[in-house]
Order: structure tokens, then C-alpha cells, then sequence
């Protein structure tokens, strides 16, 4: 099970990374809303994780341009922006779920499977 | 500004303003009017004095006739000797009671003078002719007694109201008055001519017709000079003018500017010299002196508080935006400092949870973990320092303590906590130190600054793959330089970069997050520290220039150290 994850600060990347892997799905990394773009369209993965404030694109502009063309993919939002209003604004885009920072490696792991369940 | 607010200005500001000029303008209007009515009240006074003036001489005239007439027996030869003996007289004449001209006789023998007198008086000799119930005919002394009688006030209060009352108590007059005695006027050849007729017990008409040359004469030798010696407040301009307008005499300095020019004002001459007038004129500039002077107030005043008002309203509109600004950067200022206190710490729990649920990984991953752990750590100081920093600047309490140091000792051990980051980056780190001399600077405002300016790079420039740092030292001041291969700073923010909360891009979902502090707070701490941080022009990528002044340590004695 592909698994693309966008964030552009390179430890917060490679940290999720290396627990998705020790999860069992193929992580797609991409540093900024551009790349997870280009790598949503080529790799095609069945699970999209996405930080809000990237460089270039950002993650409201990735969720919206990939319910675009796939409203069916599940999309997990993962920021620091805790307000009520900014997860109410990601839902409405279109994401299934939406985790504050600084998060526990568990929980991730449990929304993940979570939204996957409901697949 | 907004449309409604425009609006708003409008209706609050401008209509009042506009409302107040034209009020302004009413009053000096008003003003102006006032003045000009002031002006022809006062005229009118001094008409009405010359009237009177030429009044009284008319009555001279009435008891003259009277009393001549009186003592003479009414015979032609006497009445003839008395024509010619009294000045002020051209020509005594007698009607008898059925309108006979008894004398002077047409029948009779007359002198050239009589003959005259007939020509002249052909069409008014006749009882029915002369005697007419006319206001103008009723004899001046019964008058002016019936004016002091009925309206004693009317004489003291002058002007137009004297003017207009005293000709209905004139009418009131001529009711009451015996039809026993008159004046007559008439108009003759080239002048104003007057009569005076009275009834004798027998119904015949005693008359006298007046020199109208001689009456000229006195008339003018009681009006004012021509051109006075003494000076008089109002230097104007008064004509008397005869019935047919023509006029008679003028005295005053002024010269009326045209012919066309309508006088401030006039006045009729009493009976019996009704015909004739009193034009009064003043000079426009006089009238208007005070009004021009009352118009440049009016419109001055108005332009200043115009201009009081716009200064006003500026100010309040700029202290509301500046406010809001202030506001809208302090919530920004709060919402960036919380994600950026948050990146770190995700990294923390992240790579420290990951240790802890996976014992079975390498050595060599662990070791990695951990050094991110204590990297994300120390970027995490480092904000909280800058935000500290910054709320003592706030609070101007941001102070410098030097202490002995080798400056690029301090540079490495800033670079070493960065080595990781620009690697997973991919950026070079150059390094020419040439500051190796022991001496006295702040160590922590040192790694701030640098701090700072390496993160912005590390944030913004990473792109560009390379960063210099050069070190360079006098005696008492290094100077150090950071340089980027990156995108470089837009001219129009080449100032703007060093104002506290300024962003190159502000918004929030732009991506790369930062409260917009770091520099503001580089450079305050660079001048506090004696020197300046400045933006040094480049053709590529951003470089800027620290200089701090650090004295050599021989120089001062070292200070014992202290636990702070």
C-alpha cells in the first residue's frame, strides 16, 4: 500500500517515513505541495498525508487539486495549525481526518488504519 | 478608503463645512448690507438736517412776506415800491375775491418787470389755481408746527423713519390746516418758482412770488463749502438737484466715478421745495473696506479649518489602520511562533517515541535519532531565546554582557549545530575565519545573530546549495559576512527585512513559516553590541554584513566570574 507523505521539514519527513515503513506501507516522500502533486499523478497512492504550511504549494492547494481528479483517496492533514478553524477547512476540502503537532507515533499510526478501515 | 467610508466623510465632514462657508458668506453678506444700510441712515441724518436747514430759510421767507404784507396798504403804488425795495421778492401781486388780478393790472400800466410777472404766472393766477388743497401748498411753519405738535420725537429720531412719518402727519397737517395761506410752486422757463399767497379779511389774495435767483443764492451760502477747509468723516459727495434733475449745487470731495452711478442714498426736499433733491454718494471703497476684509477672514478661516479637519481625520484614520495593522501582526506574530515552536517539537516526540517503541534498531540509526533529537532541541532554544529577546526589546531591556572569547571559535560551534540540517539540505558550509584574536563580546547575542541569519538561509535559500561565512578583525571591531546562493532579497524589502513582524511574504499558508522577529532582532542586537547589521548589495543571492566592536581581553581586565 503506497502511502505519500508531504512536509517540507526533512526530519519530520524522514521520521514518518521510517514509521510507515515499520508499518508495512511503501512510503512516496515529497518536500513541498509541488512535488506531492507530481508524485500524487505518477505513483498514484492509495493513502495521502499532508502538511498545511510547505513552501510553493500548499497543503489546502494539494487537497484541493487532488480531489480533483480522485475524490475517493483518503487524505490525512497534518499541521501545526491547531486552530478549530483551520481543521474545519481542511475537512471541507475534502480530507478524512486531521492531526495537530506535535503528534504521537501511535496516533498517527491508529487515524491511519482508522480512515483505512472506513475504505 | 472605502466607498462607504467616503461617504460617511462626506456627510459627516464636508456638508457641515460646506454649510459653515455658506453661512460665512451669508454673514458677510448680511455685513455688507448692514454696513451699506448703516451708511445711507447716517447720509439720510445729514440730508435731513440740510433740508431742514433749507427749511428754515423757507420760513424766513413766510414771515418776511407776512410781515411786509402786513404793513403795507394794499395799493398798486406801494405794492410796486415794495417789489422793488425787498430783495428776496421779485413781485407782490393782489387778487381780488372773484379772481380779478388787481395787481399789478393787466389792464394797467405795467412795468417791464409785471409784464414778466404775467407771462410767468398766466396759467396760475386764477383762485381756483392757486389756492388748491395740494400737500405742497400748505404753509411751511403751520407744518413743521404740526409735525413738533403731533410727533414731538419725530424731529430728534431722523432718517427714514423721520421721513416716512412726517409725511402722514404732512396729510394730517393739511386737513386741519385754514386754506387762509399757502405756497405755490410752479415751473418756469428754467427754474423752480415759488408764491406765497395769503386771504385778507375782505377774500381778497395777498401774494408774493420769490427771487428764485436770490433764493438760490441763500440756499447754497447756508450749505456747506464746496470744498471744505476742515476735515469731515465721511468724504462723500451731496448734489442738490432741481425738479428737472438738473442739479443745483454739490459740496463734498468726492467724485462720483460715472453718471450712471446710483446714490447711497436720497431725499426729496420738504414743501414747498418738493420738486427738488438731496443725493447723497460715498466712495464704494469706503463702504466696502470693512466687507473685503470680512470676506478674506471668512474664507481663510474656512480653508484653515478645512485643512484642521483633513489633518484630523488623516491622523484618526491613520492611527485606526495602524492599529488594526498592529493587531492583525501581533495575532500573525502569535500564530507563527506557535508553528514554529511546534516543528521542533513534533521532531522531539517523533524521533524520542521512536526510540523508544523500536528497540531493535541499529546502533547507527539510534545515534542519528538522537542527534536529531538534541539538534531540534537546540533550534528550539534558539526560538525561545529569540522570543524572549524580543520581548525584553519590546520592553527596551535587551542588554549586552561581553565576556573573553576567540570569535571564530564561537562561529564553529554555531556552524557544528547546523552541520545535520544543511546536509539533509544540501547545503555547503565555507568557512574562512580570520578572527582568531581573544577578545571581549557576547557570546549568546553572537549565536543569536548568527543563528538567525544561517536558519533564514536554511528557510529560504537552500536552493542556492552553498553558504559562506568570512571573518575578518581590526583591533577593536570584527566584522562578519554571511553569504547565500539563493533567491535573493526583492529591492523593495531591502530595508523592510529589519522592521519587527515584516515577511517577505506574509501569509500564513505560504509555506515556510517564521514570525518575522529574527532580523529585527539581529540588527538591534548588532548595534547593541556597538556595530550594525546591514544587507550588502549583490548581484546573487543575499549577503549580509555583521560588524560588532570587540575590544581586545589584555586590554580590560577580566571581570571575576559570576553566576548569571
Amino acid at each position: 500500500m503506497k502511502i505519500l507523505i508531504a512536509e517540507d521539514d526533512p526530519n519530520i519527513l524522514s521520521g514518518l517515513s521510517e514509521i510507515f515503513e515499520a508499518e508495512g506501507y511503501q512510503p512516496i516522500l515529497a518536500a513541498d505541495g509541488q512535488q506531492a502533486i507530481e508524485k500524487f499523478d505518477s505513483e498514484r497512492p492509495d493513502f495521502v498525508c499532508l502538511d498545511i504550511m510547505m513552501p510553493g504549494e500548499s497543503g489546502y492547494d494539494v487537497c484541493r487539486k487532488i480531489r480533483k481528479s480522485d475524490s475517493r483517496v483518503p487524505v490525512i492533514f497534518l499541521s501545526a495549525k491547531s486552530e478549530e478553524i483551520d481543521k474545519v477547512l481542511g475537512l471541507e476540502l475534502g480530507a478524512d481526518d486531521y492531526i495537530t503537532k506535535p503528534f504521537g507515533v501511535r496516533e498517527v499510526i491508529a487515524r491511519i488504519r482508522a480512515v483505512t478501515r472506513r475504505h | 478608503m472605502k466607498p462607504k467610508l467616503l461617504i460617511l466623510f462626506t456627510i459627516i465632514v464636508l456638508l457641515p463645512l460646506g454649510l459653515l462657508l455658506w453661512l460665512g458668506l451669508r454673514l458677510v453678506d448680511y455685513e455688507q448690507q448692514n454696513t451699506r444700510q448703516k451708511f445711507q441712515e447716517l447720509l439720510l441724518a445729514q440730508l435731513v438736517d440740510v433740508d431742514e436747514t433749507i427749511g428754515r430759510l423757507i420760513e424766513q421767507r413766510e414771515t418776511n412776506i407776512i410781515n411786509t404784507t402786513q404793513s403795507l396798504e394794499l395799493s398798486s403804488l406801494s405794492l410796486r415800491q415794495s417789489s422793488r425795495r425787498n430783495p428776496v421778492i421779485r413781485q407782490f401781486f393782489v387778487l381780488t375775491g372773484n379772481g380779478r388780478l388787481r395787481f399789478p393790472d393787466p389792464q394797467g400800466q405795467l412795468s417791464d418787470n409785471e409784464w414778466a410777472f404775467l407771462q410767468r404766472t398766466r396759467d396760475i393766477l386764477t383762485e381756483g389755481n392757486l389756492v388748491r388743497r395740494d400737500p405742497a401748498d400748505v404753509p411751511q411753519q403751520q407744518m413743521r408746527q404740526a409735525i413738533q405738535q403731533q410727533s414731538p420725537t419725530l424731529v430728534r429720531n431722523r432718517g427714514q423713519a423721520y421721513v416716512q412719518q412726517a409725511e402722514s402727519v404732512y396729510t394730517q397737517a393739511l386737513s386741519t390746516a385754514p386754506t387762509s395761506q399757502g405756497w405755490r410752486h410752479w415751473y418756469h422757463g428754467n427754474g423752480d418758482n415759488l408764491i406765497f399767497w395769503q386771504k385778507t379779511a375782505d377774500r381778497s389774495i395777498v401774494g408774493a412770488e420769490l427771487d428764485p435767483v436770490r433764493l438760490l443764492a441763500d440756499v447754497i451760502a447756508i450749505l456747506p463749502q464746496t470744498d471744505p477747509v476742515e476735515d469731515i468723516p465721511l468724504t462723500g459727495r451731496t448734489v442738490l438737484a432741481d425738479s428737472m434733475n438738473r442739479p443745483l449745487y454739490q459740496w463734498g470731495r468726492y467724485e462720483p466715478s460715472s453718471e450712471e452711478q446710483a446714490p447711497l442714498t436720497q431725499l426729496g426736499l420738504s414743501h414747498p421745495l418738493s420738486g427738488w433733491s438731496l443725493k447723497a454718494y460715498l466712495p464704494p471703497k469706503q463702504i466696502q473696506s470693512g466687507v473685503f476684509s470680512g470676506t478674506i477672514n471668512v474664507v481663510g478661516g474656512f480653508v484653515v479649518l478645512c485643512l484642521a479637519v483633513i489633518g484630523l481625520a488623516t491622523y484618526f484614520y491613520r492611527e485606526s489602520t495602524r492599529e488594526i495593522r498592529d493587531a492583525d501582526q501581533r495575532v500573525t506574530f502569535v500564530n507563527q511562533v506557535s508553528h514554529e515552536l511546534k516543528t521542533p517539537l513534533t521532531n522531539i516526540r517523533l524521533y524520542a517515541e521512536l526510540l523508544q517503541q523500536n528497540p531493535s534498531a541499529t546502533e547507527e540509526k539510534e545515534k542519528k535519532h538522537l542527534d536529531i533529537i538534541v539538534n531540534e532541541s537546540q533550534r528550539l532554544s534558539r526560538l525561545i531565546g529569540n522570543i524572549l529577546n524580543f520581548g525584553r526589546q519590546q520592553h527596551s531591556q535587551l542588554t549586552i554582557h561581553p565576556i573573553r572569547g576567540i570569535i571564530d571559535e564561537s562561529i564553529r560551534t554555531i556552524l557544528d549545530h547546523f552541520n545535520e540540517a544543511f546536509k539533509t539540505n544540501g547545503i555547503d558550509i565555507t568557512f574562512r575565519g580570520h578572527a582568531p584574536a581573544d577578545v571581549r563580546f557576547d557570546h549568546d547575542a553572537l549565536e543569536q545573530i548568527l543563528g538567525n541569519l544561517i536558519n533564514n538561509i536554511e528557510k529560504y535559500a537552500a536552493e542556492g546549495g552553498a553558504m559562506t561565512i568570512v571573518s575578518r578583525q581590526t583591533n577593536d571591531e570584527t566584522r562578519i559576512t554571511v553569504r547565500d546562493n539563493g533567491s535573493g532579497i526583492p529591492t523593495a524589502h531591502r530595508e523592510k527585512i529589519f522592521e519587527p513582524f515584516h515577511r517577505i511574504s506574509n501569509k500564513l499558508t505560504d509555506g515556510v513559516a517564521g514570525a518575522g522577529i529574527g532580523l529585527a532582532l539581529a540588527r538591534d542586537l548588532a548595534r547593541l553590541h556597538g556595530g550594525d547589521l546591514i544587507l550588502l548589495e549583490t548581484r546573487k543571492g543575499a549577503a549580509f554584513e555583521l560588524k560588532i566592536e570587540t575590544s581586545p581581553a589584555r586590554a580590560v581586565q577580566e571581570p571575576p566570574l559570576q553566576g548569571t
